[in-house]
C-alpha cells in the first residue's frame, strides 16, 4: 500500500475522489487485507467525527480569501483613522515641540506604511482572483 | 482533537463543522487541494490511534 493510495482511502470516505476512480480503489480495497482494515479503520473515525459534528451543531467561522481581503483593509483604516486622532490632538495635550513632531514623523511613515500594503494586498487579491 | 497539530485541527472543523468540500477548505485556508486531502488522512489517522489507545 502506497501512501497516496492510502491518502486516497480518505478522499474516497469524503466521495471527493473521481468517479472512476473511485470505482478502482473499492476494488482494491476489496481485494487487499490491509487496504480493508485501515478504510474501516477511517471509517469509524470518520463516523465518530461526523457524529460530534451533528451534536455540537457549531458552524466554524469561515472566512475566504476574498473577504479577509476587505476585512484587512477595514482593520487598516480604523488603524490609520487612530493614528490621524493621536496626531491632531495629542501634541496639543501634551504641549511639548518636539514630542509633536516625532509623534507627526511616525504617524505619516505609519500612514504611508498602509497606504502601501493596501495597495499590495489588493494587486495580490487581484492576482490571486485570476 | 485538541491534541492534533494545529493546521490538521482547522481543516477537520472546517470538513466536518462547516461541511465543506475539499476545494472550499482548500479555498479557506489558501493551500492546495492536496494538502487538504492530506491533512485531513493525517488527522483521521491520528486519531484512530488515540481511539485505539483511549478504548485499551
Amino acid at each position: 500500500m502506497t501512501r497516496h493510495q492510502s491518502e486516497e482511502l480518505s478522499a474516497l470516505l469524503d466521495g471527493e475522489l473521481e468517479p472512476k476512480r473511485a470505482s478502482q480503489l473499492q476494488l482494491e480495497v476489496a481485494s487487499d487485507a490491509m487496504l480493508q482494515v485501515e478504510f474501516e479503520e477511517l471509517a469509524r473515525v470518520d463516523a465518530s467525527l461526523r457524529t460530534m459534528a451533528q451534536d455540537a451543531g457549531f458552524i466554524p467561522d469561515v472566512a475566504f480569501p476574498a473577504e479577509r481581503a476587505i476585512a484587512r483593509p477595514l482593520s487598516s483604516l480604523v488603524a490609520l483613522s487612530c493614528a490621524l486622532v493621536l496626531v491632531r490632538f495629542l501634541p496639543k495635550l501634551i504641549d511639548i515641540f518636539a514630542l509633536g513632531i516625532a509623534l507627526q514623523l511616525t504617524a505619516a511613515v505609519m500612514i504611508a506604511f498602509t497606504i502601501v500594503r493596501l495597495f499590495r494586498q489588493q494587486s495580490s487579491t487581484v492576482a490571486s482572483t485570476i | 482533537m485538541e491534541k492534533l497539530p494545529e493546521a490538521q485541527r482547522e481543516t477537520l472543523k472546517l470538513r466536518y463543522f462547516g461541511d465543506l468540500s475539499y476545494e472550499e477548505v482548500a479555498a479557506v485556508l489558501d493551500v492546495p487541494k492536496g494538502t487538504v486531502m492530506s491533512r485531513l488522512h493525517l488527522a483521521r489517522k491520528a486519531l484512530a490511534i488515540l481511539m485505539k489507545t483511549e478504548a485499551q
